[in-house]
């Protein structure tokens, strides 16, 4: 499958700027980044991480109000790059995860 | 007697707070898990209900069913309803239902998106041991699980004609989609 969208162009449109644009305001993530990947069936796909700030609760993460800007994130991905290359969408913070 | 989906998400919360510095792995892992599965058993005891009815007679007919339901099968043809509720006309398989689909296109569209990104997170977490995952993660995927689940309740409740139609896509998607 041959990529018609540009990856930078895609994070610009999902940028924190544009995000604010689009009225959504705390949380807000420090950075959305966008990677080509593939899902588990070895299909393409892109990996859309939004990385919240240090500190930023999973309280917060978790709520509605940052699941309808995700979704908005998703969205808008998917009506640039197609449902062929479904955005799959991780969250986390800057202070890192879990213990290994 | 509680639903096995209904359990999975408790599960899928209990996981992800059990431990409330840094969690461990295989904790986010399973909850991540169990919040695809709550989805996964709640569309298929939802759809073997509607199709074949919920009373105690239709139990056998029920599980005899339930397996039948595909996890990849469920997750193509929920790419197939979000792309006749956002693509042009005539570009996806669904689109003779298009008008169908979309009186309740942002629930609809809620329900199958969750379930295709659930789907793939479910498998990240069980086989990707590269991948990191966060308690971040795991309370936003239980919290979809949850949303799609109300969504699903709120169709029904509006019109038991489209559930009845999506539990149908969702056990025979290929092949409705294919015959249009």
């Amino acid at each position: 499958m041959t990529e018609d969208f540009d990856i930078e162009e895609l994070k610009d449109s999902v940028s924190v700027t544009e995000i604010k644009k689009h009225g959504f305001d705390a949380p807000l993530p420090n950075s959305v980044e966008i990677m080509p990947s593939s899902d588990h069936a070895g299909g393409p796909a892109l990996e859309v991480i939004v990385v919240f700030p240090k500190g930023t609760s999973d309280k917060d993460i978790a709520s509605r109000k940052t699941a309808q800007m995700l979704s908005w994130v998703q969205n808008t991905i998917l009506e640039k790059a197609g449902s062929g290359y479904w955005p799959y969408v991780f969250v986390k913070t800057d202070d890192g995860g879990c213990q290994d | 007697m509680p639903r096995l989906s209904l359990e999975l998400l408790q599960q899928a919360n209990r996981l992800a707070t059990n431990e409330p510095r840094r969690p461990r792995s295989a904790s986010i892992r399973r909850s991540i898990s169990a919040s695809y599965y709550a989805l996964f058993h709640f569309l298929i005891e939802e759809s073997t209900e509607l199709l074949l009815g919920a009373g105690g007679k239709q139990q056998a007919f029920r599980q005899l069913h339930y397996r039948s339901f595909q996890h990849n099968e469920m997750a193509n043809i929920c790419k197939e309803v979000v792309d006749a509720l956002a693509l042009p006309p005539k570009k996806c398989k669904l689109d003779a239902f298009r008008p169908l689909l979309s009186v309740h296109s942002t629930d609809l569209d809620l329900i199958a998106r969750t379930f295709k990104d659930l789907q793939e997170h479910r498998h990240r977490a069980d086989y990707d041991i590269r991948k990191v995952h966060t308690r971040a993660d795991a309370l936003k995927l239980a919290a979809d699980a949850r949303a799609a689940i109300d969504a699903w309740r709120r169709i029904k409740k509006a019109d038991r004609g489209i559930v009845n139609f999506l539990a149908l896509l969702l056990l025979y998607g290929q092949v409705v989609s294919m015959r249009v």
